[in-house]
């Protein structure tokens, strides 16, 4: 299987002329291993920033929360050398605003990542959560394997990933994630 | 009761309530630090009621462990009330799915 390239849904493209706010931010993933509070209060703070934008302060700050908190977990897990910079990017555009992160990831988990995106592209979100709950808990106990699909499912995240080749590490790969969502279903919770 | 760190865990004769802000790092790291709900669901004699209302966050691991607690209770057929709050975004959007696993489980918003 060919692991470069797109992955995902078809996301709408933004122009950076038209940001309303962006705030980019680089960690290394050891900080988050080493205290996995940090995922939370990196979460946390990034969504008290956001939160202005919106009507509903209170419900914006937990709906933003909730995804970047899931994201920075990942870069935690998912980033194949803990001490090599990672980052997480967010961007406001008025009706749609986006999380982008960064990092590197080994082969086995890019390819899960690849077919968990391209299986979330076509079935119903809804559908896709009972199943995972079911095969984990009769398959797979370490596993969750929860976090992208319940995003879509509970707030209609729209996810893509760019998946790059590392020069010179074949087993390495770069990874792009993008998360957009519609400012309306922020603001709703 | 048990406090650790962000969230508290307070057991009841007929259920537990569970507080704070939980987003543990993995499924293993709740089946630990649920175990005693666990326990309660295994020896239930009557109904029981999982409190989450003040659970301000849950991260998926946590939606998959709280999902083994509702298969564990469909297992053992014991009656399974969980309080919610619908002001949290998390609980009106994640807990209406779950119900779904298990027919005998009731949500009652608080
Ligand atoms: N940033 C990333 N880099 C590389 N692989 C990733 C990244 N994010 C996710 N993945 C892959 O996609 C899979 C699905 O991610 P998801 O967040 O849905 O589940 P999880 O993190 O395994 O479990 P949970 O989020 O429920 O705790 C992961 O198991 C991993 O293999
Ligand atoms: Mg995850």
């Amino acid at each position: 299987m060919d692991l470069l390239g797109q992955v995902g849904d078809t996301l709408t493209p933004q122009d950076p002329a038209d940001r309303l706010s962006n705030l980019r931010i680089e960690l290394l993933p050891i900080d988050l291993i080493v205290q996995w509070r940090r995922c939370s209060k990196m979460a946390d703070f990034l969504a008290s920033y956001f939160e202005y934008h919106f009507e509903s302060r209170v419900v914006a700050a937990q709906v933003l929360s909730t995804g970047l908190n899931e994201l920075i977990e990942n870069l935690a897990k998912f980033s194949a050398d803990k001490q090599r910079p990672v980052s997480v990017e967010i961007s406001h555009f008025g009706e749609v605003i986006t999380f982008e992160t960064q990092n590197e990831a080994r082969r086995a988990e890019v390819a899960a990542l690849r077919a968990r995106l391209t299986r979330m592209a076509t079935t119903d979100p809804e559908e896709l959560f009972l199943e995972q709950l079911e095969h984990t808990a009769s398959r797979d106990r370490a596993a969750s394997g929860l976090g992208l699909i319940n995003l879509k499912k509970d707030y209609g995240a729209r996810l893509s990933a760019e998946i790059r080749a590392v020069p010179d590490d074949p087993e390495r790969f770069h990874v792009t994630l993008q998360l957009a969502l519609e400012v309306d279903a922020v603001e709703r919770g | 009761m048990s406090v650790e760190g962000e969230y508290k865990l307070e057991l009841r004769a007929d259920g537990a309530t569970l507080s704070g802000v939980m987003r543990l790092v993995s499924p293993a790291a709740y089946r630990s630090a649920l175990a005693a709900v666990h326990d309660q669901i295994e020896a239930a004699k009557g109904p029981l009621e999982l409190d989450l209302a003040g659970l301000q966050f849950l991260n998926s691991s946590g939606i998959t462990a709280l999902s083994r607690l509702v298969m564990l209770a469909r297992e053992h057929s014991v009656q399974l009330t969980v309080i919610i709050d619908e002001q949290v975004s998390w609980q009106k959007k994640t807990l209406p799915s779950l119900a779904r696993l298990y027919p005998k489980l009731t949500l009652k918003a608080r």
